[in-house]
């Protein structure tokens, strides 16, 4: 039994067989497989994670750009805020303008109308005045008929003065 | 061995990268974690010689489990463990080899200290020496004691007493065979 012969040699041989069929048709298909699929997997890990990083790229860029949009929205609000001001000022001012030179043509004429007025009565009582030195002149002087001119004249002013000043 | 080899034809067969079926999953399961342990014995430096180991551990696993099959196992004999040791210490010493080169290598035989050179080189044949006896020792041992009880009682106690001599004790040869050649192995690569 504890002996050694040709059965070694035959092993020897046998086992390299072995292993080269179990080289060619166990390991070496299995171990290509498992190195694809690790391959795929970190492919597929890689590439994910590009995704990652370009979504938030992308996501940075649309917060600026909202940002961006905000502030102008705000800029444009202020300026047409003021525009709208600015007109509404004018407006009034317009308004105001014109109501002060409505009542400046309202006093003006009736300044006028009064001066007019003052001019008539004075055109009236030279006139009456007049009138009344030619009846003067015209009548014969008597001291007694004196008193009676007097009293007609006062009387005639005193009407028209009264509808003068009405 | 044909059989094994026709399996794994078989298996191997069809596989896909995408989409394994249960028979692909398990048998890459088996290659991985056999490529893993070895990887790890071996080192960095050693994986060259994982598919080899595997096969060894395959080859001795199957024929010291086959006693439960009614065969003899092939360990049984000398002359298989005894090819099996001098292709491990072939492979030792050639990875060596391969590693250093000649001159390293032989100077390796004077390290640490030139006094233990006698040492080293009688330990170039104790070592696949021990490999081939230990082996060869404990299946005979398992196989006369199997016989024994089995012709003993027949039925029944053979079973539990089955279960560790072949089972058991085949596979913890088996590793220790392998894990033996591959620490030398990576000794000698480092």
């Amino acid at each position: 039994m504890l002996s050694l012969d040709w059965n070694l040699v035959f092993t020897i041989i046998n086992v390299l067989i072995f292993y080269l069929l179990i080289k060619k048709f166990l390991f070496k298909p299995i171990n290509k497989i498992v190195a694809e699929r690790e391959k795929m997997i970190n492919d597929q890990f890689t590439e994910a994670e590009n995704k990652v990083k370009e979504a938030e790229e992308l996501k940075a860029k649309y917060q600026e750009s909202l940002n961006h949009a905000e502030e102008e929205g705000e800029a444009m609000m202020k300026e047409s805020r003021g525009k709208a001001q600015d007109e509404y000022n004018d407006i009034i001012k317009a308004a105001h303008d014109r109501s002060t030179d409505i009542l400046k043509r309202a006093d003006e004429a009736a300044k006028e109308q009064k001066e007019k007025a003052v001019r008539e009565v004075q055109n009236q009582i030279a006139e009456l005045a007049i009138a009344a030195a030619a009846q003067v002149a015209s009548m014969q002087t008597s001291s007694q008929k004196d008193g009676a001119v007097y009293d007609e004249f006062l009387s005639k002013v005193g009407e028209n003065s009264d509808r003068a000043g009405k | 061995m044909a059989v094994f080899t026709l399996l794994c034809i078989v298996l191997v067969r069809n596989l896909s990268v995408n989409n394994p079926g249960k028979k692909q999953l398990l048998l890459e399961t088996a290659v991985t974690s056999l490529n893993h342990m070895f990887e790890d014995m071996l080192g960095e430096n050693g994986k060259d010689y994982v598919i080899y180991m595997s096969t060894v551990i395959i080859y001795i696993g199957i024929s010291n489990i086959i006693g439960i099959f009614g065969f003899k196992p092939p360990t049984k004999d000398l002359n298989v463990t005894a090819a099996l040791a001098i292709m491990s210490i072939l492979l030792i010493e050639g990875a060596g080899v391969r590693a250093k080169g000649v001159k390293k290598w032989l100077h390796s035989f004077m390290e640490p200290i030139a006094v233990i050179l006698p040492i080293n080189i009688l330990e170039l044949f104790i070592r696949p020496l021990s490999l081939c006896m230990r082996l060869f020792g404990n299946v005979v041992g398992a196989f006369v004691v199997m016989k024994l009880i089995e012709k003993i009682v027949p039925v029944a106690l053979p079973i539990p007493f089955s279960c560790y001599f072949d089972i058991f004790d085949g596979f913890i040869q088996a590793y220790v065979f392998v894990f033996l050649t591959s620490l030398f192995i990576k000794e000698q690569v480092e």
